[in-house]
Formats: structure tokens, sequence, C-alpha cells
């Protein structure tokens, strides 16, 4: 169903989540993602997207502590829940069978 | 060095992103902004690219934010637990109440576009009236010392002699004197010819008000006016961009004004137009040379007062100075009357719009009017939004009921009319901005050509907005607050009301009165108006005034002699005879409505001399003859000099003796017809025929009086006719061409043909101008009217004011058919049930019918209860506005009452034939 397939973007953020372990927040996401996309993603757009995978079940946040650097502002750390990394297996595998057979450039 | 200040984040952005955002994210986003702005971008960018980020981070952000926001909207289900959102996404903000208002007003487009219309009608008139009091009192003069410029008047009112500047100018607390007055003339450039205003002014006139000069040639400067100078002119830019095309050869070439050659000095900066405001001469020329122009030495001499002063101030504060150092200076000169200093940082009022403060002056009028019809759309719109809540009160009932407080209902109500009144205020402004510049061009007359800069500036777009809001204030809350406060379980449970409750309670039954009332206002004002001109044209009692035709001529090669010159004249008007289809034909030196001529008479027997009437406004009045005792010791009558056949042109018939003969030549006696008017006053009920008079410096009564002709109001068609005297062409030399003048020539005469075609035989411009060019083709034929153009010109201000009052009222009936109608209609609607209980009960159709137009007519009368004393209060304000009405004129109220009633009637009609044909049972089997 709908409510289960990930959207392109959806994928990249749950794989940075994931790979970013404990430290996995807004700015080490974003910072993650653009490092690996090549591309300049907004914070707003990682937000947003969490927040409907957050409202799937597929990943939790908490808030850490407010640091000085960021203006006393608390980070929201995030992590993949189970059914998140369900998920991500999921939409390797249809990559995965996708691609299968093709040459790669 | 500014490490500091480059580090931290652009503060703009964060204020957006703080006011974008809701309070988990943005805490979250402006914390990771802050952070990766702090630890990588700025060692990383460098402090500007780095903010640089900052800005394109936060602009993504919010775009994202906004379109997430606006998925969650669509899909219910998507339930956030991050709030993230968008005050104007909120579902109960201002956006949601303007969508809602959108709608709203789209489910209803008639009403819809009726209030619109009503309101743009009323912003339009609104904002085209500010726009020509923005130009005419606010907007400043385009010159350099607008501030400090002050005019200088007698407390009586008069001009000022060329000696009275001389002797005035080196005034203490002023740095400088101006003094101007106004003449037109023909002006010859390369043989075409052209009627050109002059404004005769002092040489320091461009230098002292700070006009800078163009690019163009140069301003007059202050040695232009010391004798022996070339005679020099500056043109106006208008004038040169529209007659001359901008062509930049003009500047040194020498063009002719009457018949003395000046040269072309430079043109005056863009813009430029003097100190009176609506006035804009096409050229100024010094005023010592004046003579040459008016063909008039006795100017600049202490007999013509024919100039205005103003003065630029040394301080601003200096006004009280220079009072009384004129005061002193106007004494020991032997000038009686007091001066009055008045700053004019925005230039003269507009002399015959603006008029005197004191006075009522039809720019007040207008003004009146504009908010009348305003006002009158105001109650219509009320009217129309109130039948429409009213009929919405099931969908706001159920909105009550489902939770929305009475606040939150007010502010939807609010909101639908504010969106109705921006848009009726973007269409009023536009509109409004158009029939300014239209109405510019209407106000000018020929003496005072319009050049108002009515253009939309930021004043205007202020007040277009002013307005448009207050009106949507005054609309939208008296239906919103009384429909905000609703008793849903009341409106739920019974739905329907009785007829006689809809009419009582419906609190619009005291808004129809109130537009019937402004209504009768505009309506009586229209009547007076209308009747003013209507009595104004009785009073020029010419038969058939649309076959008398004029022709303004141009004689530049006069006779050498006096005597060629009769033969000349008469010549001419036996050549014009003999244009088919004449029924007679004149020529005079004057044109009445038109030139205006004045002189000193004395008459054989006469010890006491009667009040003259003061000069009017216009161009300089003829000096007195030199070594004659002052003016206002003398008689000054009106005067012209006419041939045989001018009388009958004009269609005055002799009251008493003779009219001019040709025989009435240059060597024959001198004789002179009075008018009815003169006569009186001069000879009582005596005989005047036979009498002798004397005119200008002939001592002797060497002049016999031959005639009395009928009266004609040939100056102000507001004031009786003036003490007239003519006298023949052929007999000119007495008094008018002097043998001896400027240029020791016979000086060239502008005469004016007079023509009487035969009825149903009318002729064209062409035909006389053809006629005249046959007979001599040097003549120059300046313009070509009829009488009744003449006499619309005379009566152009009363028409326009007619023509407004008019159309308001017609704008305000229409509305009170529409507002009349819509709450009838409604009315009927919701009292079918209580229709359908009389008819059930016997009433008859007919008698439902006459109960509703009953209900109309009794509402009407009520408004005008009220409306006609308003009406007459009103109409006293402008009653120097009107002529040979009364304030209360039986016909006019006659007229008013009728046309209220019979539009009662027409907007009840309908509504009374529906209430007739309820049925019965379907009426009562309903709810």
């Amino acid at each position: 169903m709908a409510r289960d397939h990930l959207g392109r973007f959806e994928h990249l953020l749950l794989l940075a989540v994931v790979r970013l372990g404990d430290d996995a927040y807004g700015m080490t996401i974003r910072r993650a993602l653009a490092r690996h996309t090549g591309r300049e993603i907004s914070v707003g757009a990682i937000y947003t997207s969490l927040a409907r995978l957050e409202a799937k079940g597929l990943v939790q946040s908490r808030l850490g502590d407010p640091t000085p650097e960021r203006g006393g502002k608390a980070k929201r750390f995030y992590r993949v829940l189970p059914a998140g990394k369900k998920a991500i297996a999921r939409a390797q595998a249809i990559l995965l069978g996708l691609a299968r057979g093709i040459e790669q450039p | 060095m500014n490490g500091q200040q480059a580090a931290s984040p652009p503060a703009l952005a964060r204020w957006l992103l703080r006011r974008a955002l809701d309070g988990a994210a943005r805490s979250a986003i402006v914390g990771d902004l802050d952070e990766e702005f702090a630890t990588f971008k700025v060692p990383q960018l460098g402090a500007r690219a780095a903010r640089r980020w900052y800005w394109r981070q936060t602009i993504l952000s919010i775009v994202a934010c906004v379109r997430a926001a606006d998925e969650r909207a669509n899909d219910p289900e998507q339930a956030s637990l991050l709030a993230v959102g968008n005050m104007m996404r909120r579902r109960d903000g201002l956006g949601a109440d303007l969508r809602s208002a959108a709608r709203f007003c789209a489910r209803s487009p008639l009403t819809s576009v009726a209030v619109i219309l009503t309101l743009a009608i009323g912003v339009a008139a609104n904002t085209a009236m500010f726009s020509v009091l923005n130009a005419t009192l606010l907007k400043k003069l385009p010159i350099a010392n607008a501030d400090r410029l002050v005019s200088i008047e007698e407390k009586g009112g008069g001009s000022f002699t060329y000696p009275e500047y001389l002797a005035t100018r080196d005034t203490p607390g002023l740095r400088a004197l101006v003094a101007g007055g106004t003449t037109s003339t023909l002006m010859t450039h390369r043989n075409a010819k052209r009627r050109v205003v002059i404004q005769l002014v002092t040489a320091n006139y461009f230098e002292a008000l700070g006009v800078r000069p163009g690019a163009r040639g140069r301003l007059l400067e202050s040695n232009d006016d010391l004798p022996g100078r070339a005679p020099v002119v500056v043109l106006s830019y208008a004038f040169w961009r529209d007659y001359f095309a901008a062509d930049p050869t003009v500047i040194g070439s020498t063009i002719k004004l009457h018949h003395a050659s000046f040269t072309v000095a430079g043109i005056a900066p863009d813009g430029f137009a003097g100190t009176q405001i609506g006035f804009a001469p096409d050229l100024w020329a010094p005023l010592t040379h004046g003579p040459l122009i008016e063909n008039n030495p006795a100017m600049l001499g202490p007999g013509s007062a024919w100039l205005g002063m103003d003065g630029i101030l040394e301080h601003r504060d200096s006004v009280g100075v220079v009072r009384d150092a004129l005061a002193a200076r106007w004494r020991a000169i032997g000038q009686r009357d007091v001066p009055v200093v008045e700053l004019i940082p925005r230039g003269h009022e507009w002399n015959t719009w603006a008029g005197t403060a004191a006075g009522s002056s039809p720019l007040k009028l207008v003004s009146l009017f504009v908010l009348l019809i305003l006002l009158v759309g105001c109650l219509n719109v009320s009217i129309l939004l109130g039948a429409q809540v009213h009929d919405r009160q099931r969908e706001l009932a159920i909105r009550a009921s489902l939770g929305a407080g009475r606040l939150r209902l007010l502010r939807q109500l609010l909101a639908e009319h504010l969106l109705l009144v921006t848009l009726a205020g973007v269409a009023g402004g536009t509109l409004g901005v158009l029939i300014a510049r239209t109405l510019a061009s209407l106000l000018g007359t020929r003496l005072t050509p319009s050049d108002l800069d009515v253009s939309f500036d930021a004043r205007v777009l202020f007040f277009t907005i002013a307005v448009s809001l207050t009106t949507g204030l005054l609309i939208g809350a008296l239906p919103a607050l009384r429909w905000s406060k609703v008793d849903p379980l009341g409106i739920l449970r019974s739905g329907n009301t009785g007829l006689n409750r809809v009419f009582r309670s419906s609190g619009l039954w005291w808004l129809i009165p109130g537009q019937v009332a402004l209504g009768t206002v505009l309506l009586t004002s229209a009547g007076v108006l209308v009747k003013t001109i209507h009595e104004l044209k009785a009073g020029i009692a010419l038969t058939a005034p649309e076959r008398i035709w004029f022709a303004d001529l141009q004689v530049d090669t006069m006779p050498s002699t006096l005597a060629a010159f009769g033969d000349f004249q008469a010549n001419l008007r036996t050549h014009l005879t003999e244009l088919p289809g004449i029924e007679a034909a004149g020529l005079s030196t004057g044109r009445p409505l038109a030139t205006i001529r004045r002189g000193p008479l004395r008459v054989e027997g006469m010890t006491t001399v009667p009040k003259s009437q003061p000069m009017p406004w216009g161009p300089p009045p003829p000096p007195p003859p030199r070594g004659a005792p002052p003016l206002e010791k003398l008689w000054i009558v009106s005067n012209d000099y006419v041939t045989p056949g001018f009388f009958p042109a004009m269609g005055l018939a002799m009251v008493n003796g003779r009219d001019f003969t040709t025989a009435d030549s240059a060597a024959a006696p001198r004789v002179a017809i009075v008018n009815e008017t003169l006569a009186a006053r001069a000879f009582g009920k005596a005989n005047p025929i036979g009498r002798h008079v004397s005119w200008a410096e002939r001592s002797e009564f060497d002049i016999t009086i031959v005639g009395v002709v009928r009266d004609l109001r040939t100056e102000d068609l507001r004031r009786a006719a003036p003490d007239a005297i003519f006298f023949p062409l052929a007999q000119i030399s007495g008094g008018y061409a002097k043998e001896s003048t400027v240029t020791g020539a016979l000086e060239p005469i502008d005469l004016s043909i007079v023509l009487r075609s035969r009825p149903g035989q009318p002729f064209t411009r062409e035909q006389i101008a053809q006629q005249v060019g046959a007979f001599d083709p040097t003549l120059f034929i300046d313009r070509v009217w009829t009488f009744d153009e003449e006499a619309g010109l005379a009566l152009s201000q009363e028409r326009l004011l007619a023509w407004l009052g008019s159309t308001f009222s017609a704008i305000a009936l229409a509305l009170l058919i529409v507002g009349l109608y819509g709450v009838l209609a409604a009315a009927v609607v919701r009292g079918r049930r209580e229709l359908g209980i009389r008819l059930a009960l016997g009433a008859t159709p007919r008698s439902l019918r006459a109960m509703v137009v009953g209900r109309s007519v009794g509402v009407i009368a009520v408004g005008l209860a009220f409306g006609l004393p308003l009406s007459y209060a009103f109409v006293r304000t402008f009653a120097q506005l009107l002529y040979g009405v009364a304030p209360i004129e039986p016909a006019v109220v006659a007229a008013t009452i009728s046309t209220v009633v019979a539009t009662a009637i027409l907007a009840a009609y309908v509504p009374a034939y529906r209430a007739a044909r309820v049925d019965p049972v379907v009426a009562l089997r309903m709810d």
C-alpha cells in the first residue's frame, strides 16, 4: 500500500538517520544528505519529511539538550523504528530487483 | 574587524522564520540553521556566503513547511506530531476568512456585482473630486520659493497700477515683488495665426519665483523691461511642445503679437505654469511691452489698475512685517485701502471654482454631491448585504451551534465586506482618476485655460484607500453586528417568520428612509440647478439665438485713413449680406458675452453720477483718457461701435427712435443709441431721443442720442443688463481709433461679424470664412461661433453642476429601486406563510398587492418627511449659485415627490405581484 511505499527522498532520509546513529538530528542529517547527493537541501524539507515518516510510524524523535551554538535551542534527535528498517529493506529490495541484470556503466 | 557582526545570522531571515513557522518546528529549524551557520558555514565559506546560504535555507524551508501544511490540510488523516504550519494557512486565520469570503461572493454574483458597482461609483466620485482638490489646494507649486510666496491684495480686492507696483517693490521684509496681468491676442508666426493667452509680467518674475532656466534659451531677465530693450517673450513648455512641436529653432525667431514683433528668448521649464493653479498662459512677456500688445500706451500709467502682485518673503515669518510696511507705504502714496498679505504656498486658488472662502463655491457643492452619493451607496449596500445576511441566518446559526463564537462570525462577515470593498476600491479608484482628467478639462473656460495637474499621486492613493476602508466598516458594521448575534436555537427551530415581523424587525426599514432622504436632497438640488439654467437662458430673451453667428476678425492691414476705413467696413458689410440665406449682417467692435469694453460717459444736464458696475475680471480695462478725472468719479458704461444691421442681426428691437443707417458716416453729426437700462438711469421717464452726451475726452456734448434699444445681458447672465451705449462704427474717430497712435499709423481694430441666418437656411463656418476671404484675403477669421455656443460657454459651470446633480440623482434613484426591491422581494419570500394564511382567510390578491405597495410607499413617505427639510437646508447652502429659484421651489418639490413615489411603486411592483400569486396551499404546507 501507499502507506508502506517510500518516496525517494524519504528513502535517503531513513538511510541517513540509520547511518548517523545517535547523532542524527536536523543539521547532521542535512549535511550528510548534502554531502552524498551533492545538493543543497533545506532544513524545512527535512523536518516536514521526517514529520511525515514519524506519522507513518517509521521514525521516532526525542528532544536533546539545548547547546549554546544553537542559540539555546534543543536538538531534535531521530532514530529509525523497526518498521522503518523494514521499509528501508523493502525499498532496497525493489531497487536491487529492478537493477539486476542491467550493466553498470 | 567585523567578524563579530558577520558571525551572526541575518536578523531579518530569523524573524521571517519565527513568524512563518510554528513552535516545535521553529525552534528545531532555527537551532539547526544557527548551529550549522556558526560551526561550518562561516569558517568554510566566509561570512557573506554563509549569510547567503542562511537566506536560501530560510526561504526554502518556509516553502517546504507551507507545502507540507497544505498537503496536511488536504489529507486530514495525516495528523502530524510535529506541528509545522504557517500563519497564512491557519484554518481560522485571515486567509481562511478571505477565502470563504471569496466563495461567498462567487455564490451570489448578482448581489456582489451590484455591491461592487454601487461602491465603485461612490469611491470613483470621491476620488475624482479629491484629485481635483489635491491639484488645486494641496499640491505645491513647482517653484523653488513656493513656501515663501505671498499674495498681496487690497482688502477691497482691486488690481494695482504699474506706478503702485514701482512704489511698493522695495518694501522691507520682501526679497522680491512681482506683478502680472493677463491678456489675449492673436499671435502670428510664419504667416500662421493663433489666439494666445499672454501673461504680462515684471522682468524679475522668473528669477524672483526661483524658476531655473531650462536647457532651452533663457527666461526673462531683470533688464528686459528697461526702455529701449528689444521686446522678448518666453514660451510655456506646453505651448512650445503643442503648437511649435518642440521645434528648437523657434528660440531666437520672431513672432508677432497683435501687430508688434517679439523675439522668442527661451522656453520655460516643463511643469511651470505661473502661480495661479488651473491657469496656464501660453507665453510671458515683460509688462513694459504690454502697450505694444494692448495698443494702449496708458496702461502703464496711474489710471490703469490691472496688475496682481505676489511677493517673496525674506523669511517665512515676516508676513506681519511686510503687511505693516506696505500699509505705511500705501498711506504715503495716497492709497486708502488696507493691504492683505497672505502666504500662498500652494498657489492662488482657482478663481472661478474654488471661489471665495466665505461664499459657497461650486467646488464645495460638488464635494457635497460626491459625499452624498457615497452615503447613498453605503446605505444601499448595507441593505443588500443585510438582506443577504438575513438569508444566511441558517448557515450562521449552524456555524454558531458548531462552536463559532460571535467574534468569529463577526470577523467572517467583515472579511466578506472587506473583499467587496477592496474590489470596489480598485475599480472606483481607477475610474475616479479617469473622471478627474475629464473633469479637469471640462472645468477650464476660454479665459482660464485649464491646466490642472490631476495626476495620481500618493495622496490620492491614500485617500482612495481611506474612503474604501471607511466605507467597508460603515456598511459592514451594521449588518455584521446584527447578524453575528444569532440565536441558533430560535432560528433553527422556527425557520420562518411572518411578513409583519420581517417588515418591522429587519432593521432595514430605517436604511430605506435614509436612502430616500439623501436621494431627495440630490433630486431637489439637481432640480434647482436645472431650473437655474432654464432661468438664465430665459434671461437672454433673444428670438432664435441659434440663428445668430459670430466671427472674430483681425484686420491686419488697416486702411490708411478713417474715411477709407469707413468705406472698408461698409463694403465688407454689403459683401456679407450677399451670403445666401442671410437675414441681417452687421459689424461691431465687441461681442456680447465675450468682449467687454467700457468707458466714461457724461450726460448733458446730469449732475449726479449713477453708481457704475465694477470692472469684471478679464482683460485689462481701457485706461481713462489723459488728464481726465479719476475713474470712480465718472460714470463707467459699457460701449460698442456697431454698423447698421447689427441690432437686426442680434434680434434686438428698437424701443424708441431709430437704428443707425449708412447716412451716419464719419462726416455726419455724431449719434448714439443707448439701451433701456442706461436710458432709465440717465433720463428716468423722460424721452432720451435728442438728448446730448459726451464720450471720452471730448468735453462738448456733441453726441446726439437717436435711439433706445432693448436690453441684453451681455457680460454676465446673472446680472441685469449693463448701462450700454452704442456708436456707429463709421464714427469711430471720436474715441477708439486715434489718428496719432503708438506706431503713427491708423491702429488696427479687431472686429466681430454678426450674422443672422434665415430660418431653415443654416450656413456653415466655411461659407462665412469663404465670403470674407473673397472680399479680402488678408483678413483673418479667428473663430466662428453661434450665439448658442457662446451662451453655452457662459453657462458651462452651471451646466456641469446640473449635469453632476442629475447624474447623481439618477444613480440614487436606481440604487433606491435596487434596495427597495431587494428588501420587498426578500420580505415577500420570507412572509409566504402569512400571505398564504391571509389568502386562505379570504384576502384578495388585489388587497395583498395593495398591502406590499402600501408598505413601500409608506416607507418612502417617512423618507420624504425627513428628506424635504434636509433638502431645504442643503439647497440654502449654495443659494449663491442659483438664479431665479427659491430654495423650496414648488415645481421642483412636486417633481421630486412624484419621482420618488413613482420609484417606490415601480420597485414594489414585482414583489407585490409575487405576493398576490402565493399559493396558500403550498405556502402553508411549507416548513
